[in-house]
């Protein structure tokens, strides 16, 4: 159905095009999202992504995903681990970089809208992750 | 975070069990089996929000499943 990036993984991670997907209905999302779940697996979701991603409600599909999802706080340490990297990578994109730091901590899979810029900061971190596109 | 003392009764097999994985992992019995209703409660919650998207949007298709179970295959989800 859509392009993807090969590499072993762990969990998933989620950025804010999942987010947005899940809330038109888009049903690739659900069915990634279903499967995790009944592998045992609930998919991350970067706190900044959230914030990026919610609009103050009602969001009736985000909040259905967001039932079956862990959301992760941005700790201290991983704050300055995305501040560096975007220093290495150019760019100022903080969620983007919260997401990759975020996955690259579990080597987990991203779902994505937007494997291309993900994967440059997947590469600058030095860490080889997974990404499909959505 | 407040703590609920609670008296459940569990299998000797499963307890037995849990004490083993709860010593590996580190942890209490306690901190373990708490992870444990955690992580089962998250999941079914999660499932329960599917079955409200296909309430309202239509069952998901068995092959749209099928797409998703090659995806996590392919990137080795799940497999740790």
């Amino acid at each position: 159905m859509s392009r993807s990036r090969s590499v072993s993984a762990g969990g998933i991670v989620y950025d804010t095009g999942a987010l947005v997907a899940a809330e038109r209905a888009d049903d690739q999302v659900w069915f990634v999202h279903r499967r995790a779940l009944g592998r045992g697996l609930r998919p991350v979701v970067p706190s900044v992504v959230l914030a990026q991603a919610w609009r103050g409600g009602p969001q009736p599909n985000l909040s259905r995903l967001l039932k079956g999802c862990v959301i992760e706080a941005l700790a201290e340490n991983a704050a300055r681990e995305v501040g560096r990297l975007l220093a290495t990578n150019g760019s100022a994109d903080v969620v983007d970089a919260a997401v990759v730091v975020s996955a690259a901590s579990r080597g987990d899979l991203v779902v994505t809208s937007d494997p291309d810029d993900l994967a440059a900061l997947a590469t600058a971190l030095g860490v080889p992750l997974g990404m499909q596109a959505i | 975070m407040a703590v609920k003392k609670l008296s459940i009764s569990l299998d000797e097999e499963v307890a037995a069990a849990a004490r083993a994985a709860a010593k590996a992992a580190g942890m209490s019995l306690s901190a373990w089996l708490s992870r444990a209703a955690t992580e089962a409660a998250g999941i079914e919650a999660g499932l329960q929000g599917v079955r409200e998207y296909e309430a309202e949007h239509g069952v998901l298709s068995e092959e749209g499943l099928a797409w998703a179970d090659e995806v996590l295959d392919r990137h080795g989800v799940g497999r740790r």
